[in-house]
């Protein structure tokens, strides 16, 4: 994921300021009551402050239409598993490129 | 005029001058014609003179400090645990990354796991598993269509040569019908494609190319002579205004005896283990130096390796007793160290650090090995060939200036002659 929580979290509170103040504005333009436009907002300002948190986490672990780092598709380094090394090992003591005592001598 | 493009075979292990007397006497006529049409001068391998890390030079243009491959071996850092690195190891990237072009590339060793590049790419030796030698994975199915196999089997020659001989054909004729296919149906400006068989057969088979009565002299000859044939079938299709290129990687030389240089430290001194278990991991810190294959020396730091017993103000003088030790090894009355080399003075770039402290090597038909459980300090294998620094070989044609290639080529100039040939 691109986001961290912190800064979903502080989206979310900087959001909420603007949008509940606008909320506000608008019953108080339609309503002319000030007590009515605060209480909308105080209820808003919980309720969409939860619901948006939880929409960011969520888009935010969608890939869609995200630009792709170039790197990304490089395959990551991991260690060689016990089968792989015995492989290998086996290969490279046949052509005498890794010392073994296991070698035959030819008659 | 059509796009330039670029061809390069690989003949893994192939000397300057075995290629020039095959061609000579007919057994490789149509590398005659392309030694006649073009420039072939004898190049210089690596150091050490393995394909891991000649391969990966020629196809960064790096020396080992550069592209980080030392070897088929390597020690994690700070511990004697040995790893065998990859193609994720190599720290540069090859040539065809940096192309707009796209490049086929066929059995180079040391490209496994294959990455994602722009064009095809299925890797040489060491490559473990089919499903990550080839790129693109679509092309796995057709593959495994035409029985495309990775490797010999060199084990085999441990049990009959009879045997080596027909899985070298079988692996041969797999990758002839790969590469047609890949020719044909690929839209490519390079096409690379390394023979490894060659090496392989010069390993258990030097003795036969030597020896015209031995019993498998025709067989050598005779595998040459295929691989001549693919050769003359692909210089037949390529444009007037292409370059192609053959290389090989390193020489080969009659092998004689193998010598043990762990033997050697230990019998002098410089190698000691705790007890009886004979491992790295169980060296004691007594030790001044210790080897790995075919003859890395390390010296064994305090604060470099967990039972380091030198320091660092101490590193010089026992490199020249190592040193010293070498130049006056003789086994028959011959020096059996041709010469050795301090890691400042032949490698550089941002991994020498990771080098050995010195690299020896053999002189004629001396093998160095670094056994450390060897209890003699020669022995008799089933091997006959063995690898030379000196004597690999560079043919080129359509180069458009020969001041691009150096009078005495190594590994490490092919790519910027390949460069400046193809887009100066």
């Amino acid at each position: 994921m691109l986001e961290k929580h912190g800064r979903s979290l502080i989206k979310t509170v900087s959001w909420r300021i603007m949008a509940t103040f606008t909320t506000m504005l608008i019953v108080f333009c339609f309503t002319r009551k000030v007590v009515l436009s605060i209480g909308v907002g105080v209820v808003e300002v919980v309720t969409k402050m939860v619901l948006y948190y939880l929409h960011e986490r969520l888009w935010s672990g969608i890939s869609w239409g995200r630009a792709k780092h170039p790197l990304e598709s490089l395959p990551v380094q991991k260690e060689l598993s016990l089968e792989d090394e015995k492989t290998i090992r086996e290969q490279l003591e046949a052509l005498g490129y890794m010392s073994s005592l296991e070698k035959e001598k030819r008659s | 005029m059509k796009q330039k493009r670029a061809v390069i075979i690989g003949l893994d292990g192939v000397p300057f001058d075995l290629l020039n007397s095959l061609s000579e006497r007919g057994i490789m006529p149509n590398t005659r014609r392309v030694i006649a049409g073009g420039i072939c001068r004898r190049m210089e391998s690596s150091l050490p003179e393995v394909s891991s890390v000649a391969w990966s030079s020629i196809i960064t243009g790096q020396n080992p400090a550069g592209h980080g491959i030392f070897g088929f071996t390597d020690l994690f850092p700070n511990s004697y645990k040995l790893k065998f690195p990859n193609f994720n190891d190599l720290k540069l990237r090859p040539f065809w990354d940096s192309m707009t072009g796209k490049a086929v590339i066929i059995n180079v060793p040391s490209t496994y796991p294959v990455k994602e590049m722009n064009g095809v790419h299925i890797s040489g030796f060491i490559s473990i598993d089919l499903e990550k030698s080839v790129y693109p994975k679509s092309l796995l199915p057709k593959l495994k269509e035409l029985n495309y196999r990775l490797d010999v089997d060199s084990k085999k020659a441990q049990d009959s040569i009879e045997l080596f001989l027909s899985d070298l054909d079988a692996t041969l004729a797999a990758r002839i019908k790969s590469y047609r296919y890949l020719w044909d149906s690929q839209d490519w400006q390079v096409f690379m494609l390394v023979f490894t068989g060659t090496d392989r057969l010069m390993h258990f088979l030097w003795d036969a190319y030597e020896d015209s009565d031995h019993q498998y002299h025709r067989d050598f000859l005779e595998y040459f002579h295929k691989i001549d044939e693919i050769i003359g079938e692909i210089y037949k299709k390529i444009n007037d205004n292409d370059l192609f290129i053959m290389l090989s990687d390193h020489g080969f030389e009659k092998l004689n005896k193998e010598v043990h240089i762990n033997y050697i430290l230990k019998k002098e001194g410089f190698l000691a283990f705790k007890d009886k278990e004979v491992e790295l991991g169980n060296i004691d810190c007594s030790t001044k130096a210790f080897a790995l294959d075919p003859a890395r020396i390390y010296i064994n730091l305090k604060g470099k390796y967990p039972y380091g017993g030198v320091d660092q103000r101490d590193k010089g003088r026992v490199l020249r007793d190592i040193e010293d030790l070498f130049s006056s090894l003789e086994i028959d009355n011959k020096k059996v160290i041709r010469n050795t080399y301090r890691k400042e003075d032949v490698y550089s770039g941002p991994f020498l650090e990771q080098a050995p402290d010195l690299v020896a090597v053999g002189n004629q038909g001396f093998n160095l090995k670094a056994n450390l459980k060897a209890d003699k300090l020669t022995d008799k294998t089933i091997f006959t060939g063995k690898h030379t620094k000196e004597g690999a070989f560079l043919l080129l044609k359509g180069v458009p200036d020969e001041s691009f290639i150096p009078d005495n080529p190594t590994v490490y100039d092919v790519r910027a002659i390949f460069e400046k040939a193809m887009f100066s």
